[in-house]
């Protein structure tokens, strides 16, 4: 079954994951993190936003919004009282990087980041982690 | 005494630490990469080049070349055969990097990477942890 990236289907699909698969746990293991992901232009001609709050190694809330784009999701303001960064950036470029395509390195000069860049670095191998178990799913744009 | 960036001082006091500090050794941990480091416009009017080896957490070798800037150095050819990427920035950039004024997800944008930049990301988590290691020890540009 493909999963569409910037849809409810996907954080439906992370949940479940995390409730059954112990790979998906082990790859998650003390990551702590709250994270606003935007993707930009998807085909449908909208931007996207997940709100992902992940409290040690577990996805303990993952909102979505969708609006059309260009929408305000795209402003690099955002709530830092509940979330440590905001990262944006073109649907494809998410999608090429949570299906393998495109590597983090070549990715990250594509992607704004605002925030506790600090501690997102300190994480960045459960992010790696994380990002290679997502390349195992069959994720579509 | 401060160790001046992209030098024989700085490599010699890295080849050292690696022998005699169980940290360092802890962070060089897992590390294969065969690494050309390019500073351009560094002080004294010179480009400064490391060509860094490091197999299995360890320095094997670290050649130092500088040539009167701009060089051929900031060339981004390299051969691929003996090095997996070639990165080149200004020795500014790299300076505050090392020192940890700059973190790794802001430099990259000011860099220029040329190579195996799956392999580098890979291992991005182990040089994010040698670069901490750095910011700990007296460099000067």
């Amino acid at each position: 079954m493909t999963i569409k990236l910037g849809t409810q289907d996907l954080t439906n699909e992370i949940f479940k994951r995390q409730a059954e698969d112990t790979e998906f746990q082990s790859r998650l293991k003390g990551l702590t993190f709250n994270l606003l992901l935007v993707g930009t232009d998807n085909p449908d001609g909208n931007d996207w936003q997940y709100a992902i709050e992940l409290q040690k190694g577990q996805f303990v809330n993952v909102g979505l919004d969708v609006k059309p784009a260009p929408s305000d999701l795209r402003s690099t303001s955002f709530d830092k009282e509940n979330f440590d960064a905001k990262a944006i950036s073109d649907h494809q470029t998410l999608y090429e990087l949570v299906s393998g395509k495109l590597d983090l390195v070549n990715a990250i000069t594509k992607v704004k980041i605002e925030g506790d860049i600090g501690k997102l670095m300190k994480q960045l191998d459960g992010f790696i982690g994380f990002l290679g178990f997502l390349a195992t799913m069959d994720v579509v744009p | 005494m401060g160790f001046r960036l992209f030098t024989e001082e700085l490599r010699d006091e890295i080849m050292k630490k690696q022998r005699e500090d169980p940290e360092l050794q802890e962070k060089l941990k897992g590390l294969t990469f065969r690494l050309l480091l390019v500073g351009t416009d560094a002080p004294g009017g010179e480009d400064r080049q490391l060509a860094i080896n490091l197999q299995a957490g360890k320095f094997i070798n670290v050649g130092v070349s500088k040539d009167p800037a701009p060089s051929y150095l900031r060339n981004a050819s390299f051969d691929r055969m003996k090095f997996d990427a070639k990165v080149i920035g200004d020795h500014q950039t790299l300076f505050d990097l090392v020192t940890g004024k700059l973190d790794l997800l802001s430099a990259f944008d000011k860099v220029h990477i040329e190579g195996d930049t799956s392999k580098l990301s890979a291992q991005l988590p182990g040089f994010i942890g040698f670069i901490e290691y750095l910011s700990t020890m007296n460099i000067e540009p």
